[in-house]
């Protein structure tokens, strides 16, 4: 790296070009941050002045004793639970099928993918045809008189189910591009000491795959633990029957939007946000982990 | 057995296949069913005759011609918006020294890990400071930047040799022209796919425009449907007629920029 | 255009100056060899030059002109890079036409020089390709043109031949030399390969350890080196060197007693040991063995023992091993100094004065 000593006027010249992207990110995310910091911690404020006359940590208090949050952070872990592994194995499934199929591997992957590039809102309203009870098609193909959408033993399933749909696609792409990254030599040498397929697959691609599959399932996780569109529109602007289908984020929205309790609300986007840090914690310390292996490896 | 094989693979990816394609030929079967009637699974005919008219009727019935526009200009706008900042950042990221380069940039970084849902509630205090609310503005003026954009132009710019830069300076541009007149130029499949995703997340956005508007004036499409289907209750047909309106433009775009999205995806996520 | 570097010095942090108090100029209009190993310090010099780097003490003048502090795009210096540098979504004549574009040139007139420079660098069959498309020596050429088209004071060529097979270095070195004479801009070629510089420069600077050892022509540098670091440098195969004490005994007495107190080492060249006869004049006749021999095309690589030392020349005829008579010349073996410092040249005394 040459000229590596930065000086006040190379300072100002790269501000010039980072001033648009740090004032909208300071306005937009820096300062809501800090702003929902102190809001979860508001026992008294206005709600349209956001103007904060008591502090405490009443917030988080009432979340704790609340029925609908402990029901919240539930239907949440339990959704996640029902799509990400699901979806992880399905598309790892699905990848190696299509990883160096001789024809149409494209093909079948425009296909996958269709789902992700399509409105949220759009595929749960269709879902939600599908789902109906007396003529749904779920209900055709299986054979069932299930009311997917207003028995609330079977709502969050067809929730799970509609995200599992959704977000195949996206994973398949990962998958695939994980298993591009590894050198085809490897399994050429591994075909030439005599490992049958699965041992090829278990002893060389899984490993070496390892890290794509901790990627797509902390990524996957974080997104689905903030689900919200699919059930907005399931559900047609409810929380499910007998709010079956609350989920963290829907929580938030309620709490915000329809009740106005903006304490509450950031206080449970904290709570959010400490669940996406925990996972993201955990993956990045394996990260750390497996690549100073890798490099112990490389020496 | 080796065929055998071959064709077991293609007889499950052929079953997948269907699973996914099955909403939405269902979509369009039903946008073209009679309005208003209740469709049970065995019976309704596929010889009946198809009724185009649902898209007329459907059309009419809310403001879509609205919603398009409202759709088309916000998703216009943060897209362009978002590449140039992310441009002119990741630029900076790369190729210029200065004080706290480095604290800065994993700053942003960390600052992806935030919920947007957990910034909405004082985003929507704040706009209604500005008395942003069901405007255009409270649409865009967020968005228009994305630190994920940012970050993954700033690995494309650093792909490309010093020695590259240093030519351009030697000959006499200036960082703004090396900028424009190299590195935009040779970097043009990179940003068109950070671009397209962005697009996409903008076209579907939904959470969002339901908060900061209410007013049919304002509505994005994904809200305009939404609110389409308090309309027409259990009329599926006309629904489903309107679904297709949503998700038609952005197959297109997909299936004729195919190569760009699913470059863009892969690098922003497995190259970090 | 004079390139002076005034008592420079310039460290990284954490490490030992790379330049320190360097002072050295290059003459106006000739082509200048920058020689050294890699680690010498010569990228560093020309990132200076460049303008990457900005000294921490002293100055650089292009012709009396402080340009220490000037930017890169102010000080009007073409570069060609190891790597060429060429835009890759740019066809030739838009890679050459760029500096001009940059400084705002009317196109007519942009039209007129790439036409010029094209011609010079003979690239014109190619304008309309990109670079990905052309071989390395054509890269080389439109490299060349577009960093002359700027009509630089100072052209910097870095390694530019080290990416190209034998046979179109040999070419280039030649068409190098050509457009330097066509154009007499200020030149600096920095090349690790003695032969590149030999054969191309006006003059050679040989660095090491961020000091300049020697400037000077090819011939005065390999026959009269400064010091042992140069003539270890240059030469191939590398300079034999023994204790002045072991060949002591066998130099004619006069000279033996002249250096008894200063020489410590004494360097041979492979060709300074000759099979007798000869008409040469010789300062020492020895028998040494002769162990083997490398038949190397043209040359023939014998390695020979005397005395416990090990010595190579390059001036014997295929021979079976065995003991022979050899000559040792006075031109080629040199005496050093303990510190290094040449003392004695073989007759030809510039290092004595």
């Amino acid at each position: 790296m040459l000229n590596p000593k930065p000086s006040l006027k190379t300072t100002l010249h790269a501000l010039a070009y980072l001033a648009p992207l740090l004032i909208i990110t300071v306005l937009f995310t820096v300062w809501p941050l800090l702003s929902a910091v102190r809001l979860s911690l508001a026992t008294r404020s206005n709600f349209y002045t956001g103007r904060v006359t008591a502090y405490g940590w009443a917030n988080f208090g009432a979340l704790w004793h609340d029925p609908d949050f402990h029901r919240a952070v539930q239907h949440t872990l339990l959704f996640t639970l029902g799509v990400v592994p699901a979806s992880v194995l399905l598309a790892l499934g699905v990848a190696l099928l299509l990883n160096r199929l001789p024809h149409c591997a494209r093909f079948f992957q425009t296909l996958y993918f269709l789902p992700f590039v399509t409105s949220t809102v759009a595929v749960s309203l269709v879902w939600g045809w599908l789902f109906q009870a007396d003529h749904g098609v779920v209900n055709g193909l299986i054979h069932t008189n299930i009311d997917w959408l207003n028995d609330p033993h079977y709502s969050l399933l067809a929730l799970i189910l509609l995200c599992l749909w959704q977000s195949l696609g996206f994973n398949i792409l990962l998958f695939l591009a994980g298993l591009n990254h590894i050198d085809d030599r490897y399994l050429l040498v591994a075909q030439l000491n005599g490992a049958t397929a699965w041992q090829r697959f278990w002893h060389v691609t899984w490993p070496l795959l390892t890290p794509t599959v901790i990627l797509i399932t902390v990524n996957a996780l974080i997104t689905n633990f903030k689900v919200f569109d699919q059930v907005y529109a399931l559900f047609h602007g409810s929380a499910g029957p007998a709010n079956a289908d609350l989920t963290l984020t829907y929580y938030l929205y309620q709490k915000f939007y329809i009740e106005n309790q903006t304490g509450l609300a950031a206080a449970s986007g904290l709570v959010l946000f400490g669940l996406v840090l925990l996972i993201t914690g955990l993956a990045g310390t394996y990260f750390h982990h497996w690549t100073r292996w890798l490099r112990k490896d490389a020496r | 057995m080796k065929k055998l094989l071959i064709g077991g693979r293609y007889l499950l990816l052929a079953l997948g296949a269907v699973a996914m394609l099955l909403p939405f030929v269902w979509m369009v079967v039903i946008s073209l069913q009679p309005a208003a009637t209740t469709l049970t699974l065995p019976t309704f005919a596929w010889s009946s005759a198809l009724h185009w008219e649902n898209y007329r009727h459907a059309w009419r019935l809310a403001p879509f011609a609205q919603y398009y526009g409202n759709s088309l200009l916000v998703t216009a706008t943060t897209t362009g918006g978002q590449l140039f900042t992310s441009i002119l950042a990741a630029f900076a990221f790369s190729h210029l020294h200065f004080y706290g380069r480095r604290l800065l940039f994993r700053g942003l970084i960390a600052l992806t890990m935030i919920p947007g849902e957990l910034l909405l509630i004082p985003n929507f205090i704040t706009l209604t400071h500005l008395h942003w609310i069901n405007t255009y503005a409270a649409l865009i003026v967020p968005w228009l930047t994305s630190i994920f954009a940012m970050f993954a132009l700033r690995q494309a710019f650093l792909t490309h040799p010093q020695s590259l830069y240093y030519a351009a300076r030697l000959e006499g541009a200036s960082d703004w022209q090396y900028l424009w007149h190299v590195l935009v130029p040779l970097n043009r499949p990179v940003i068109t796919a950070v671009g397209l995703l962005q697009a996409i997340g903008s076209w579907n956005a939904f959470m969002w425009p339901l908060i900061v508007t209410n007013s049919p004036r304002l509505r994005t499409l994904p809200v305009g449907l939404m609110t389409f289907t308090s309309q027409t209750g259990t009329n599926y047909p006309l629904l489903m007629a309107a679904t297709v309106f949503v998700v038609v433009p952005l197959l297109i775009l997909y299936l004729a920029l195919q190569k760009y999205i699913v470059a863009g995806i892969t690098r922003a996520n497995l190259k970090g | 255009m004079e390139v002076t570097f005034q008592d420079i010095t310039l460290a990284y942090p954490h490490q030992a100056p790379t330049l320190a108090h360097f002072t050295w100029t290059v003459p106006d209009g000739e082509l200048t060899a920058l020689l050294g190993p890699s680690g010498s310090g010569k990228t560093t010099l020309l990132n200076l030059l460049a303008g990457l780097l900005t000294p921490d003490h002293g100055r650089l003048l292009f012709d009396q002109v402080d340009v220490t502090h000037q930017g890169m795009g102010q000080r009007n210096v073409g570069m060609v890079f190891q790597d060429y540098a060429l835009y890759p979504h740019l066809t030739v004549h838009d890679n050459i036409a760029f500096p001009l574009k940059m400084a705002h040139v009317k196109r007519a007139e942009r039209e007129a020089q790439i036409r010029q420079f094209a011609a010079l660098v003979r690239v014109t069959p190619f304008l309309q390709k990109y670079p990905r498309e052309l071989s390395g020596g054509q890269q080389q050429r439109v490299a060349l043109a577009r960093a002359l088209i700027q009509r630089p004071a100072v052209l910097l060529l870095d390694e530019p031949l080290s990416n190209l097979d034998a046979e179109l270095r040999v070419t280039l070195r030649q068409e190098i030399r050509r457009i330097q004479q066509a154009t007499g801009v200020t030149t600096i070629f920095v090349t690790h390969n003695q032969t590149d510089a030999l054969q191309i420069a006006d003059t050679i600077t040989l660095l090491h350890h961020g000091q300049v050892q020697q400037t000077g022509t090819g011939h005065q540098l390999y026959h009269t080196p400064a010091n042992l670091t140069v003539a270890r440098f240059i030469g191939s195969p590398r300079l034999t060197t023994l204790p002045f004490a072991a060949l002591a005994p066998a130099l004619p007495d006069s000279l033996a007693a002249r250096f008894a107190s200063s020489a410590t080492l004494v360097g041979i060249r492979s060709e300074a040991l000759l099979a007798t006869p000869t008409p040469i004049p010789l300062l020492t006749t020895q028998t040494m063995r002769l162990t083997a021999q490398d038949f190397l095309g043209r040359d023939i690589v014998s390695h020979l023992r005397w005395h416990q030392q090990d010595l190579i020349s390059t001036a014997l005829p295929p021979l079976a091993p065995g003991e022979y008579p050899l000559g040792l010349a006075a031109p080629g073996c040199y005496f050093f100094a303990a510190n290094g410092r040449c003392l004695w040249t073989g007759g030809t005394d510039h290092a004595e004065s």
